[in-house]
């Protein structure tokens, strides 16, 4: 491993590599990613893979919106086919009250630029007419959300960026970083690394690589359990989400069904224990839905983590008092479909220019103020 | 060019699994997660012990050093019906 390097990433999850090919894309590729486990190893090789800019804040649907048009071209620029489908997000509404919410949030998505539309039952039964529409009475729908596959991504990242370059060491734990008069030591597996620059992108660790610097990070890991089933025949084109429980499904190109919903216990973090609770729960929940699967195979299961920041919206900013650090964390569920957008953010923040982007919304100050905007699809 | 197959649920071949480790994946979960492998229906219980044994080949280590993908559930495909009939008996518990 190199011992000197102008930017340290610590994370190899989609966060850090978005950030390090933005970057090496405005030329400046004397990076090392520093990753504990294998490539990818946390959040952003466990998650279903769903894209949508239907959000509940501003903050979210700008830099959905802008990663959306980025994944239609990415999949050429990286020579790497990851199979983005934009068959739609359908947010299925069971009681008025989710209803009016749905109602509320298109009317943001719309001042923001998105088509997002309401729909009533029956425009829902016949998008999905193998779904038992008796409980629905009405949902939002936009046609440019969709599902991609994202290892092909993330390898198509990590082959890009080694032949710019950038050194990506994995089984490679940050244990300390030591502040210096100019630049920081990050002391890690590989031996001591240099770096003129940090950035934190640890994704469920951000906060563990926040207290390494004396600075808090106020978000958290929670487990999140994902399945998928045998293939079938394509017959469910959308991604359907139900408010009700923030139970979701699609049908992968292979045919697989992909789905999760949220528990309602407390997860815990350990992203490999997995529970046949969450087994029975989806089951039940995909029956209730579409009585037809009732044979369908579940083949397997499998865990994850949502990095949860106080307001469910990302972290991207600057670390305070420490000139050289930076943090991009908090996505709570999110963080792959807002990554091109949250790497083109970062390297221009990194690079000393301006984000095309308000900056304050994601600042850390926005929790000391008080002045918080929740977002509330947080699914699964 | 080696075109056996390894896992015969995903249609892995000796060949793309010595492809993955020549550009420089030699973690088995890295391995699993470019080529596939063992995410089938036996999810692994055919192919993971020469799966093992061509990483270990391929690296100069020795097969039993080289760890488990991680098991879950369940252990053979079980139909959403069944688990959402046990779901109904415990709920009337």
């Amino acid at each position: 491993m190199r011992d000197r390097v102008k930017l340290a990433i610590i994370g190899s999850g989609v966060t850090g590599l978005s950030v390090a090919y933005a970057l090496a894309n405005k030329g400046f590729a004397d990076i090392a990613i520093l990753e504990k486990g294998f490539l990818s190893s946390g959040a952003s090789s466990r998650n279903g893979g769903g894209v949508r800019a239907q959000f509940t804040t501003q903050e979210n649907i700008v830099l959905a919106k802008w990663s959306i048009q980025r994944f239609r071209m990415l999949g050429a620029e990286l020579n790497s086919n990851f199979w983005f489908r934009q068959g739609g997000y359908l947010f299925v509404a069971e009681s008025e009250q989710e209803l009016s919410s749905l109602e509320n949030a298109v009317q943001l998505q719309r001042a923001n630029g998105l088509g997002t539309n309401m729909l009533d039952c029956g425009a829902i039964q016949e998008m999905v007419p193998e779904m038992v529409c008796a409980t629905v009475i009405g949902g939002s729908y936009r046609k440019g959300d969709g599902v991609l596959f994202p290892f092909p991504l993330l390898y198509g990242y990590a082959e890009n960026l080694r032949s710019r370059g950038v050194a990506i060491e994995t089984q490679c734990e940050v244990r300390s970083i030591s502040a210096k008069k100019e630049g920081f030591d990050l002391d890690t597996a590989k031996g001591v690394l240099h770096a003129d620059m940090i950035l934190n992108a640890a994704g469920g660790w951000s906060s563990q690589i926040g207290g390494m610097l004396g600075v808090t990070i106020p978000t958290h890991p929670v487990r999140h359990q994902i399945m998928v089933s045998e293939p079938l025949a394509p017959f469910l084109k959308p991604m359907i989400v139900t408010l009700k429980d923030g139970f979701y499904m699609s049908q992968g190109p292979r045919g697989e069904l992909v789905g999760g919903v949220t528990e309602p216990e407390p997860h815990g973090d350990d992203i490999k224990k997995s529970s046949s609770q969450f087994c029975r729960q989806i089951s039940s929940r995909i029956i209730s839905l579409f009585p037809r699967l009732s044979s369908t195979r579940m083949m397997r299961q499998w865990g994850g983590f949502y990095d949860m920041s106080p307001d469910a919206n990302p972290i991207l900013d600057r670390v305070p008092g420490l000139d050289g650090a930076f943090v991009a964390c908090g996505y709570s569920g999110h963080g792959f479909m807002i990554s091109p957008a949250v790497g083109e953010f970062m390297s221009c923040m990194i690079m000393g220019k301006k984000p095309p982007f308000p900056t304050e919304p994601y600042g850390l100050k926005r929790f000391a103020s008080g002045e918080i905007r929740r977002e509330k699809l947080v699914i699964g | 060019m080696n075109k056996a197959f390894v896992c015969l649920c995903e249609d892995v071949t000796v060949e793309e699994l010595i492809s993955a480790i020549k550009r420089g994946y030699t973690n088995i979960e890295d391995i699993k997660r470019i080529t596939g492998i063992g995410t089938g229906p036996c999810q692994g219980k055919q192919c993971i012990q020469i799966f093992r044994s061509l990483v270990a080949e391929q690296t100069g280590s020795v097969a039993s050093e080289i760890p488990l993908t991680t098991l879950r559930p369940p252990s053979v495909p079980i139909e959403f019906g069944s688990w959402a009939a046990k779901e109904h008996e415990e709920g009337k518990q």
